[in-house]
Formats: structure tokens, sequence, C-alpha cells
């Protein structure tokens, strides 16, 4: 106990310690941090009237980013799959990272969450037993449980590996392994039961539809491990950490997979509510060609679908096995997904409303400035975390020889 | 670690501790705290009659304290064998939007950000029924408009409310009655149920509501039309206040073409009991499965 | 010792960074776009939901109010029924002291909201000046092709405050409705049980009482059909550019 106790003491510090260039980016992180706080306050003081949310569009970028970050956690798994599943060797390092990235993801969904509440300070009333909790009946409630429960199997994995190695010992496989399988379905749960907030309402045709949850899965595992490329690389750039190109190039063989389900689901929604027709495509007809004069999402949409559509194209050839180009198809994925998953299924599903009111959405500068300030914290917690964890994973910081911990 | 570079980190520190502070400056801003009793609050169903009256209280002086006027908040029960059914005839309504207005002044609504519980629908007489091809902002000079008819809609109070499963605190509920409540003092403002409503009948405080205070209604009721608070939800609850004490809503009472009706379904020599066995009565959205208790009708 | 430099003048800048953040964040508590909009209702205008209720002739007789100008034997001798003359269209012409009369029975809140002002002006001799805009309110204007131009149809012609229905009864003003009946069944029928027309006070009636409004509470017996009426204001959206005219 005293072991693990002076273990977190060490990576508290370790989290302070660096060069130039880590405090340039840490530095810059919290000021956008602190904007995005003193955002908050005046939303916090003056009300969500400060958002360029509506009674006709009441959900905007917040839960768009809360649904786009779900997805980038359950993505994870993706790294926990093949080696775990495959027992895939040029993986098997960077499984801490990809849960550690989860984490990360996880934290900014719940500030997310958290920034779109009117009443943020009666949240107790959300804790079972000393509030009053909707379950099974509710969907949130089951997001509720299923990210907190996910966050705390991946702080349980993570931390226990990341513990063993710095004492410097193999990890009980019945400590860690049972965890593993259960994160493996619970990813693919949180994701769906993501999905199942939107699918379950009977009134939004837009939402109301069973392929949005496979559809969200497939998005997920895009973009997540698109950003997992990134990062990977970024952390290779900026530290000594080994991470070989040939895990690189598996991580892109998943998102070849992924990206190409993934439009194959959208085509098949595009079917469904095109060739049908009828009174329900209302809102896809707004989100791709606009609806009585109004247009707002057109430019997005088709943003997005240009760059998924590249981008799976160049996963699909071989020269995006050439780093560069691999990177540009990732970025290219990843806002397209994003503008997908968020402004292009959260907005349009009230657009127009039940009862036919048509009313835009914009986010606010103050609303923007809250959700760059949520996503540097998501990037704060990550870097922090590799800050703390790769020295353990590198075996530069173990136990018994705390001097050399000064790294 | 040297002194030197103790030093620094320390004041870059508490530097970024004081920008943190002053980031939390709009917090000054707001003009009420809740009080320990309004935080820790049990919601309305877990509350007995004794701690329901110091509520009660408490709402009063909280009421008091904001608009300057003292007003008789009461707790309203449902009344035993009777289930609240509303039915609206298309054929005379002109959409003056009397109940609109009579509906604000009755419940105390927000007129700053201004909230309205029922939205009338200009739609043409064209063949289809296309809510999509409606029109909520019409201005004409005088109404009805050639061509056109027009489609009150508020909450239906659904017997199978989707509102009420999607809600993650039970912060809403179906009384005995029918009426679908909200306990503004349990809502979380998560905004679910406003997704989850295929009526648009649910609305939420963006901001402090306010009413000046000569127009405040003094009589209150709990689930009712006492003031609301910043980032909680609200909606049509049948003008609690007063359909409990056996009178009509407003908005029956104001419609000046006779084209509102509510009653008591169990009995059946009530009003609605007559349109429901007698007209040609339909519900918005019946392929939902949400029951309705709002019908609309037809003369003839 | 290069890097310690750069170091220092990073920590250095980010220390500048937040305090300059932090006063700014102090300074401008409230940044554009935050503030509370203006009013969208004008304060006042909903005081008053107007009435909706026509104060019938037979209301005023029902409730004892001032009919005065329902004296009809105030002019008419009650043993001469007055003389009724016809236009080419065999239309009733309706003699001048009558059109303020139907004027008058009309609620004029069904059109004029009550801050609009209206303003009632007189002739020499105190009788209500009806704008031109109001001459065909008081034409006849119930039942098609001239057939219900008869004044006797409905009143007795010997004693005009009282209706004569269909089978021969004669009812007074505040019982109308039993002279409706005789022609508009239907609606008869809905308006007893209520399917018609206007219920106020109490659905329960052992909690207190249900005033059915009469016909002639809401339709002019002489132009039944109901006249327009302006509409109330229109919903505005939380972030209507209308609320913001800068």
């Amino acid at each position: 106990m005293r072991n693990y106790a002076t273990f977190l003491v060490r990576c508290g510090r370790l989290a302070f310690v660096g060069d130039w260039r880590y405090y340039t980016w840490l530095g810059a992180l919290t000021a956008v941090i602190l904007l995005g706080l003193n955002a908050y306050a005046k939303q916090f003081a003056v009300g969500l009237i400060t958002t360029g949310m509506s009674d006709q569009v009441s959900w905007g970028v917040y839960i768009a980013n809360f649904t786009f970050l779900v997805g980038m956690a359950a993505a994870a798994v993706m790294l926990v799959i093949p080696v775990h599943i495959y027992k895939n060797e040029d993986l098997h390092d960077l499984v801490i990272i990809g849960e550690l990235f989860a984490v990360s993801a996880i934290l900014m969904c719940l500030c997310f969450v958290t920034v779109d509440l009117g009443r943020p300070d009666r949240f107790w009333h959300l804790i079972p037993w000393i509030g009053i909790f909707h379950f099974p009946g509710s969907m949130l409630s089951w997001d509720v449980l299923v990210l907190n429960g996910y966050l705390l199997l991946n702080l349980h994995i993570c931390g226990y590996m990341i513990y063993c190695r710095y004492c410097g010992r193999t990890p009980s496989k019945w400590f860690y392994y049972p965890f593993v399988f259960i994160g493996i379905i619970w990813a693919v749960s949180i994701h769906t039961v993501t999905a199942f907030l939107y699918v379950g309402l009977g009134g939004r045709p837009f939402w109301n539809s069973a392929v949005l949850g496979p559809r969200f899965i497939a998005s997920a595992f895009t973009a997540g491990p698109a950003f997992i490329i990134i990062a990977l690389q970024v952390l290779r750039h900026f530290s000594t950490y080994r991470v070989t190109d040939k895990a690189l190039m598996t991580l892109r063989s998943i998102i070849q997979v992924a990206m190409l389900v993934n439009l194959f689901l959208l085509a098949n929604e595009a079917f469904n509510e095109f060739y049908a027709g009828g009174r329900h495509i209302a809102s896809t007809r707004y989100l791709f060609f606009g609806l009585h004069g109004h247009h707002a999402l057109v430019p997005w949409i088709w943003t997005a679908v240009t760059f998924n559509v590249i981008s799976a194209i160049l996963f699909v050839m071989k020269a995006s096995r050439r780093i560069p180009v691999l990177n540009i198809t990732c970025a290219l994925a990843i806002v397209g997904i994003w503008i997908e998953k968020g402004m292009g299924m959260v907005v349009p599903g009230f657009i127009p409303t039940p009862i036919g009111e048509i009313v835009d959405y914009t986010p606010s500068f103050n609303e923007v400035l809250i959700c760059l300030g949520i996503w540097a914290f998501g990037f704060l917690c990550f870097t922090i975390f590799l800050r703390m964890s790769v020295p353990v994973l590198q075996g530069k910081v173990f136990m018994a020889r705390p001097r050399e911990a000064q790294a | 670690m040297t002194r030197r570079s103790f030093l620094r980190t320390s004041t870059v520190l508490a530097t970024g501790a004081a920008a943190i502070a002053a980031g939390l400056a709009p917090l000054r801003k707001i003009g009420h705290y809740s009080s320990v009793e309004e935080f820790l609050q049990k919601q309305y169903k877990e509350l007995s009659p004794a701690e329901m009256k110091v509520v009660l209280t408490r709402i009063e002086g909280e009421v008091e304290r904001q608009y300057g006027i003292r007003p008789h908040v009461r707790d309203y029960k449902p009344m035993s064998g009777v289930q609240f059914v509303y039915a609206l005839n298309l054929s005379r309504c002109v959409g003056c939007r009397k109940c609109v207005h009579a509906c604000v002044a009755e419940n105390n609504q927000s007129r700053n950000p201004e909230i309205q519980y029922i939205r009338v629908v200009k739609l043409p007489n064209d063949g289809s029924f296309d809510l999509e091809s409606g029109d909520v902002n019409y201005t004409p000079k005088s109404v009805p408009e050639a061509g056109f008819f027009y489609m009150p809609i508020q909450c239906h109070q659904c017997h199978n409310p989707p509102c009420v499963t999607v809600c993650p605190v039970k912060a809403t509920w179906q009384e005995a009655d029918g009426i679908t409540v909200i306990d503004y003092n349990w809502c979380i403002g998560c905004r679910y149920c406003e997704a989850a409503c295929p009526y648009f009948a649910r609305r939420f405080n963006f901001a402090t509501p306010s009413i000046p205070k000569e127009q405040i209604n003094p009589k209150m009721s709990y689930l009712g039309n006492r003031p609301r608070y910043k980032g909680v939800m609200e909606k049509c609850h049948f003008c609690i206040q007063r359909t409990r004490e056996g009178r009509y809503p407003a908005c029956v009472e104001v419609c000046p073409t006779g084209s509102r009706k509510f009653g008591n379904i169990l009995d059946p020599d009530s009003e609605v009991s007559y349109i429901l066995k007698n007209k040609r009565v339909f519900v918005l959205k019946e392929e939902l499965g949400t029951h309705p208790r709002f019908f609309y009708y037809f003369d003839i | 010792m290069e890097t310690e430099r750069k170091t220092q003048v990073v920590l250095a800048v980010l220390t500048m960074g937040f305090a300059a953040l932090a006063i700014n964040f102090v300074r401008v508590p409230a940044r554009a776009g935050v503030e509370k909009r203006a009013p969208l209702i004008l304060p006042g205008s909903l005081a008053i939901v107007p009435g909706t209720i026509r104060v019938s002739a037979a209301q005023l007789v029902a409730s004892g109010g001032d009919a005065s100008g329902l004296q009809c034997y105030a002019c008419h001798d009650a043993k001469k029924p007055p003389e009724i003359r016809y236009d080419a269209n065999h239309r009733v012409v309706l003699p001048k002291e009558h059109l303020d009369l139907i004027y008058g029975m009309r609620n004029c809140s069904e059109c004029h909201t009550p801050d609009e002002g209206v303003k009632i002006e007189y002739n020499a001799d105190g009788v209500v000046i009806i704008p031109d805009a109001h001459r065909n309110l008081a034409h006849m204007a119930h039942g098609r092709y001239l057939r219900n131009e008869d004044c006797f149809n409905c009143h007795v012609s010997t004693q005009l405050d009282h209706l004569h229905t269909p089978e021969g009864l004669v009812v007074g003003l505040d019982q109308a409705t039993q002279l409706c009946a005789g022609c508009h069944g239907t609606q008869y029928r809905d308006w007893e049980s209520g399917a018609h027309g206007r219920r106020n006070g109490y659905w329960k009636s052992s909690a207190g009482p249900t005033v059915r409004q009469e016909c002639t509470s809401c339709h002019d017996p002489h132009a039944p059909a109901f006249t327009p009426l302006i509409p109330m204001p229109a919903p505005h959206s939380l972030h209507d550019p209308r609320r913001n005219p800068s």
C-alpha cells in the first residue's frame, strides 16, 4: 500500500517536470482551459441562453462532442482486441496508451454532459441511492452507468499494468484479464447505449433508425484509431518511446475496414430515407440540401462527406502507407467523422421540430470557447497521463531505485 | 529541485491559480444562490405532508423576495374518479392566439425570454395535412385567413408519455388524473424530455425567467404555475391550480369560438365524453403509440 | 543550458499570459452575447387578454344590466308594429337610429385590442357616429337568399323585445337560444351537450357553476358569422434576430 502511494506521488511529480516544449504545450492548454472555464462561469451565471441552443434545437455542440468522444473512448478496444484476442505483438505495448486515451476521452465526455446541464448543482439527483436514478427506464441513466463503468475499468487496467511495470513484476492474469474482456464488451456497449439515446426517441424519425448504432460503432472505430495513429507519432517525436511503423500500419488496416463499413452504412441510411421518401426525410433533406430556404448544415455535411470519401479512397490505396499521406488521411477521417456524427447527426434530428418549425442552430462564441476548453482539458489529461506512464513503461522509473526517477 | 526552480514553478502556479479565480468572476453575477434547504430538498413524491408545508412556505418566501408579491402556493392533489381529456374543434379554431397569451398570464410564464406552452400552426387547406408546410409565425391583419386552417398544439398529456420514460432522475411523471407534471426543484435540466416529446410541448428556461410584478398570478400550485427556476423544464399542466379545483383551464375560458373543450372522461355527461362518442376525433401522431389525452375533432 | 534558458523564457511568458488572462477576466466579466436580451413582449400588452364574449342583448336583459338601448317602446308604439322598408334587393333598410343600436351589441374587442385606443365620436345629438368601415356591420346577414330579411321572422311584431319560435312560443330576448334551435337543430344538440359553444367557470358542477354561453353570447343574431379577429402576437424564438434590431 505504501509502495502504491509512493508510486502515485512520483507519477504526480513527473507531471510537472519537463523541458520547455512540454511547458509551452501545457501552458497553452491551460490558457485555453481558462478561457473555457471563464466562458462556463458566464453560462453558469446567466443560463444556457449564452449558447446557440433553443427550445427548437435543444442539444448542440456539447452533445455532439459528447457523442463523438464516446466513440473515441470506445475505439481503444481496437487496440485491445488485436493484442488480447489475436495476440498481435506490434500493438502490444501500445494498448495502455490506447486505454489512457480512452480515459481522457471519457473525462471529456463527462465534462461535455455537465456543461450541457441546466442545473449542474443538482447532479446529486443522478447518483444512485442518494438521488433518484431512473434505471432501467431512461437510456440516459444507462449511459451514466456505462460511461462511469468504462472509466473505472480502464483506470483499473491502466493503473494496474503500469504499477506492475513499476514494481517490475508480471501482472497477475486474474487481476486484469477478466476486466480486459469485460472492457471489450463494455466498449461496444458504451457507444451502443449512446446511440440508443437517440434511437429510442420515436418522435424523431431522423434518429429512430436501427442502423444508427452500427454506424456509431463503425465511425468510432475509424476516428479513434486514426487519432491514435497521429498521437503515437507525436509521442514518438517528442519522447524516446519506440513506436514502430508496423504498429501504425496495423491500425491503418483496421481503419480501412471500419471506414468502408461506415460509408456503407451511411449509404444504407441514405437509400432508406430517400428512395422510399415520405415525410420523415425532412431532417435528412435539411441536412443535405436545405429545407424551405434554411441551409445552415449543408456546407458542413458535404465537407464531411467529401473528407470521408477522400480518406476512404486514400486508406484503400497504397499511398497511405507513406506516413505523411497516412497522417493527412487520418486527419481527414477525424474531421469528417466529427462533423458527420456531431453537427450532422445531433442537430438535424431537431430540424424541423416535431410540429414542423424550422429554426437554425449555430453555436455561440461562448459555447465554442467552452468546447475548446474541454478539448484542451482532454489533451492536458492525455499529455499528463502519457508523461506519467511512459517513463514507467520504458523502465526509467521503477521501484527500489527512486533516485533515477528524476528523468 | 533547486530553490530557483521552486520559486519559478510556484510563480507560474500562483498566477495560474489567480487566473482560475479570475476566470470564475462571472459567478458573482448569480443573483440568487439556492439555499441549503432548496439544495437538499427531496423529490416531490418523497416529501411528507409536513415537509411539503415547510417547502411551500419557503417557496412563497422565495417568490416574494424575487417578485415582491406574496403568493399563495398550494399543492393541489388529483381528484379521485377523474381522468382529464381535452378536445379541440379544428372546424372552429380561427387562430387568434388568445389561448396562448391567456396561458402565459395564468401560468406565470417567463416574458423574457419568452416561454409559451401553446403553438398555433397555420396549415394550408390544400388537401394535405403536413405540419411541415405549416407556419407558426403568421401575423396577418386579421384571422382567419382564407385557404388556411389552424391547429393549436400543446402538451397532449400522453397516456404513454415518452418524456417521462426518458427522464434520468424521475423529475417528471404522470399523475393519477392523467396530467404529466414536473418537479421544478428536482429537474436537472438535461433536456432529454424535450428531445423525446413528439409534440414540441416542453420548454426550457434558458435564463432566469422574468415576469413583471403586476402581472404575477398569485394563486400558485407547486406542480403548476409557480415561477420556475433558470435551467429547468416546464410545460402545460392543464392549469392544475384551476382544473383540480373543478374549473376550466385558462385556454378554455378564453377561447372566443368555443373550440376548446375540457372535462372528465369518466363522467358520461361531460362534454368530452359526448365528443368522443359522437364526433369524429383523431389524435396527432397516433402511430407513435403515445396515446394522447388531447383529441382533435371536426364539426359534424 | 540552452534548454534551461528556453524553459525560463517559456515559464515567464506563461506567468505573464496567465496574469493577462486574469486581468481580462476580472475587467470584462460579461462578453457580448451573454447579456440579457431586450424584452420580447411589450410590458403591459399582456395585462389584459381582450374580452372575448359579446355582451349580447339577451345577457343584458338576463343580468339586469343597462338595457336602455333596447327599450324599443321608448320610440315605438307597443300597439303599432313598425313599418319595415326594403330596398331594391329586398334587404331591410335599417333606420339610422338603429345603426348604433346594432353596433352597440357588438363587442368592440373582437376586432380592437385595448391598447389600440379606439376613439369613439358622437354627433351633435350625442349619437355614436359609425365609421364608414363599419356600415356593413349593421347589415342583416343571417340566412341565405334574403330569406331572413323580415324582422318579424324572429321578433314579435307587437312586442319587439320578445321573440317567437317557429312553434309559436313567445320567449324573451334572454331565451333566444330556444329560437335558434328551431333552425339550427344539430348545433343546438351539440350545444346542449357542450360540444358546440362555450362553457365557462367550472367543469365540475359540484364545485361551482358551469356557465353555458347562449347562442347570442358569441353570435350576433343579425350577423351570426364570426367577424375576423386581430391575432395576438406571434411567438419569438430564443435567438430570433427580430429581438435585436441592431
